[in-house]
């Protein structure tokens, strides 16, 4: 296809409202956060003057240090129960289900586009002090009195969390899974490899690229979110996220969230550099190996 | 016959094992509907006698209704948006090879890589700025951002999967580009659009954080469902909304996926 | 691709009018746009502003008069908003509302004059809201499980309930209660009376389920037994009563809490004569009664309280007449300092 300046410009002109609502819009989200994080306190304006109080005031709290590091180890497990738990499902659609595939693709990722505030009520059900759970083992006897500690724990975030992310890991590992190229395994087959070293030697790492592209569309959004500790977590699934949404909100702080803000996407936004640099070698070395 | 009596094993395992992931998976939304049948007010077992009471009052809940009218409303214009910037979005960057093509593919997925919390901050202030209160209108502007990524997505992959030697032949007999684009690339990639636009659909009646900072004198369902939170009465009835949005959005989604699957060009 | 251009501006076009025909309600300007607590937008409380002005009331809710106070700050503009008093100062501070006329408040003498005399409310010659709403804030607790408690806030700090106690998320409750507790005065704090009450507070923390404004989660768990003690308001007490299960409000000795709730009219509203309609519906004696018989909660109009009749107010843990329980209670009014306190208070939640 030839393309003269007019045309070039026109093509641009397509990718134009992509580029607004997604890039321009959060680089403009971010600099306004930037900005705000430097303002003083104010009641009634929004912007001030400039000053660091907000920073010093709160990176100066170990609270605030504290709610991070909870928070960075919550979204941990979560990504790591996710993926543990998602893999094997992903890996029986791709190579063992046959016809089966996209039905049940279909059955284990709907659930993720349901309702989620619905589904941590749904998990209080099961988890509360008159719960499914503590029906059951009551009732079966192995133990006298309902369990207390099930719910409002920071463990429950942990599963809450993990299950409302189950349903969307499983698309990323299994569209890496499904992009394998079978002749590789059935060479390797051929040459006498045995089914679990053609897994680890093979499988594993070709997927590779999806497991991370799914650790990272977990491990972003759980850091970063106050719904389910708010409804389940308790006073000590309490995460960094419930600290800036009630400086936004309660305590009416927007510079001090702001500062919070800035310091929380950095504190994450460097590990994850540094993975997603991973994620690009290990798919050029994937593309390279499929070729 | 050891091996392949192991392997048998493996096999039946790992189909053991996705049916109870299966089961996890929908344990929560069957939870919420068997109480949504139950008397009592009480979640609690064992269960007192079956009822549609909570349905029936549902229907007779004005706010509510409302809710659900402004959630439809929010969705449907947010997820047309988002798939008619998705469509052109992704077949500009599919089909032209665009200086700057592969970092616009990369960065697209931004939104959903910051907290919903800074971002519905960030659009509280910014479309202040620029003049849009607190409205159903801002909700869905900040939708429209939150699911394009989305949209943008599942129309790269369709693009990069379409056949071209349709387009190619339409181009050599001397169609116009846009005729091509109209007459033929829209059609093959259908069921796609209608995929993306079911998804980008659901994900924005289910949004709450943004919701949640942007809302004005209107509220979504989410929003709804949250402030009714502090009524214990109400809660059978949230249970029985609860239902009906699962298994509604259950079939929506699920003819979402069917579309996003249905290849390209039947062989 | 000039057509192209014609077919995305059409489309463009399209999309810009039915978003903007589907989103924005149909001539909004007419109407009273009015933001209050959730659940408090129900018609049974303002019949006759309704019979009058059909169609005329936009409700916005929040659940929380903090969470209210952000967004009309950030630029949310309503007529009429519904917060509590001890917010109303902050309100007043930042420029967002104006005083009331109270020439058009036709039963405005109704009002117990408790209530229509706050400090704060009234200054000088202007009066910044109308007081509407009141209830008791105390301890719901478990009488099968806690037998005849010493009547004192003191319960919820008690260790051997430890674990199944709750705590209401809002600075003008918990952390009112623990400077109580820790001897210093609760609306006047400077720093080293924070740091009492933090410390009053940071004691009961490991016995506290969870801090939440969910009142729904507080009354299944006390129903189910997973709470046996918990901050409430009155209405919780009751509700759980009319369902059976065994609980007693407290009248603890060092005086339950008492909020009163209002309605403020935002800086230059063109909506003036709806608002006062809409406020004078409201003042009804028809309108108090429903309130009191439907929540529980109190209302400002003396008759409102008097039809309600002395038998049902006391099964609603409601006295007749709020003039004389106010000598006995603890008056939530403006906390000084409250950026500070608030602050604390976040701290004590998120774990010290």
């Amino acid at each position: 296809m030839t393309s003269g300046q007019g045309t070039l410009w026109k093509r641009y002109a397509l990718v134009a409202p992509l580029c607004v609502t997604t890039i321009l819009t959060v680089l403009i989200s971010l600099a306004l956060i930037l900005a705000l994080s430097f303002q003083t306190v104010d009641v009634v304006k929004l912007f001030t003057s400039l000053t660091t109080d907000a920073y010093v005031e709160n990176l100066g709290r170990p609270l605030f240090w504290r709610l991070l590091w909870r928070s960075i180890v919550i979204a941990l497990a979560v990504t790591a129960v996710t993926l543990l738990l998602a893999y094997p499902a992903a890996y029986f659609i791709s190579f063992k289900a046959g016809r089966m595939k996209n039905a049940l693709l279909i059955v284990v990722s709907a659930p993720f586009f349901t309702s989620y505030l619905l589904r941590i009520f749904g998990w209080k059900i099961i988890l509360g002090y008159n719960g499914i759970l503590n029906a059951l083992l009551v009732d079966s006897h192995i133990i006298a009195e309902p369990l207390q500690t099930l719910v409002y724990r920071p463990g429950t975030v942990v599963v809450a969390l993990a299950h409302a992310y189950l349903a969307f890991a499983i698309l990323p590992i299994y569209v890496a899974l499904d992009r394998i190229d079978r002749s590789l395994i059935e060479a390797a087959s051929d040459l006498g490899a045995r089914p679990h070293i053609n897994f680890l030697r093979i499988v594993l790492p070709l997927s590779m690229p999806g497991v991370i592209s799914a650790a990272l569309l977990i491990f972003v959004p759980t850091v970063g979110d106050y719904i389910t500790p708010t409804l389940i977590g308790g006073p000590d699934g309490a995460m960094v996220a419930n600290l800036i949404q009630s400086a936004f909100g309660k305590a009416n702080d927007w510079p001090a969230g702001s500062a919070m803000s800035v310091a929380t996407i950095l504190a994450v936004a460097l590990p994850l550099a540094a993975i997603y640099g991973l994620h690009h070698q290990l798919k050029k070395r994937a593309e390279a190996a499929a070729a | 016959m050891n091996g392949a009596l192991l392997r048998r094993l493996g096999r039946e395992w790992l189909w053991g094992y996705t049916l109870f992931f299966a089961v996890l998976l929908y344990l929560p939304s069957a939870c919420i509907m068997l109480f949504s049948f139950n008397s009592g007010i009480h979640i609690k077992f064992p269960l007192d006698s079956f009822t549609f009471d909570w349905y029936r009052a549902l229907a007779a809940n004005d706010s509510l209704l409302a809710a659900a009218g402004n959630s439809f409303r929010v969705g449907f214009v947010a997820a047309t948006a988002a798939t008619v910037i998705g469509v052109l979005g992704g077949f500009a960057l599919v089909r032209y090879k665009l200086k700057g093509g592969k970092a616009i593919t990369g960065l697209s997925i931004m939104p959903l890589l910051i907290p919903s919390i800074i971002l519905g901050i960030a659009l509280l202030v910014l479309l202040r700025v620029i003049g849009v209160g607190n409205s159903l209108i801002a909700i869905t502007i900040g939708h429209v951002v939150f699911c394009t990524p989305l949209s943008v997505s599942i129309m790269i992959s369709r693009f990069v999967d379409l056949d071209r030697t349709l387009e190619e032949a339409a181009l050599d007999l001397g169609a116009r580009e846009v005729g091509t684009f109209l007459q033929i690339t829209l059609p093959l990639s259908a069921s796609a659009i209608a995929s993306a636009f079911i998804l980008c659909f659901l994900t924005s009646f289910d949004e709450f954080v943004i919701a949640f900072f942007l809302s004005g004198t209107r509220s979504t369902l989410p929003l709804y469902i949250w402030g009714q939170l502090r009524f214990p009465q109400k809660l059978p009835e949230i249970l029985a909304l609860g239902s009906c949005v699962l298994v509604g959005s259950l079939i929506l989604v699920m003819l979402g996926e069917i579309l996003r699957m249905k290849r390209a060009v039947p062989q | 691709m000039s057509k192209l251009r014609g077919v995305l501006a059409g489309a463009v076009a399209a999309l810009a009018m039915t978003g903007a025909a589907a989103l924005t309600p149909a001539a909004a300007q007419d109407k009273l746009s009015y933001f209050t607590w959730d659940g408090y937008e129900l018609p049974d409380f303002h019949k006759s502003f309704e019979a009058a002005h059909p169609n005329s009331l936009d409700v916005s809710k929040f659940g929380d008069d903090d969470e209210a106070f952000t967004k009309v700050k950030a630029g949310f503009k309503p007529d009429l908003a519904h917060p509590c008093y001890d917010k109303v100062v902050r309100w007043k501070d930042a420029g967002l509302i104006e005083p009331m006329e109270i020439a058009k408040i036709k039963n405005w003498d109704k009002i117990f004059p408790t209530l229509r005399n706050l400090p704060g409310l009234v200054d000088g010659d202007k009066t910044w809201m109308v007081p509407w709403d009141w209830g008791n804030t105390s301890i719901t607790y478990r009488t099968d499980k806690i037998t005849n408690p010493e009547n004192s806030w003191k319960l919820l700090w008690d260790k051997q309930y430890a674990g199944k106690i709750a705590m209401i998320d809002a600075v003008h409750d918990t952390p009112i209660v623990g400077a109580m507790l820790a001897g210093v005065d609760p609306f006047n704090m400077d720093d080293a009376a924070i740091a009492k009450t933090k410390a009053v507070l940071m004691e009961q923390r490991p016995l506290v389920k969870m801090y939440t404004t969910d009142l729904t989660s507080v009354e299944q768990a006390l129903a189910s037994g997973e709470l046996v003690a918990a901050m409430t308001w009155n209405a919780s007490a009751h509700n759980l009563k009319t369902q059976g299960v065994p609980v007693e409000f407290m009248n603890p000795k060092e005086g339950m809490l008492t909020w009163v709730c209002g309605f403020v009219m935002i800086k230059d509203t063109p909506h003036k004569d709806l608002a006062y309609d809409f406020i004078n519906s409201r003042l009804e004696p028809e309108s108090g009664e429903a309130l009191v018989t439907m929540y529980s909660y109190g209302t400002s109009n003396a008759d409102a309280m008097k039809a309600v009749g002395d038998a049902k107010l006391k099964e609603l843990n409601l006295p007749a007449d709020p003039d004389t329980m106010l000598k006995t209670t603890v008056f939530t009014k403006p906390i000084g300092n409250n950026e500070k306190v608030t602050k604390m208070f976040e701290e004590v939640k998120a774990g010290g």
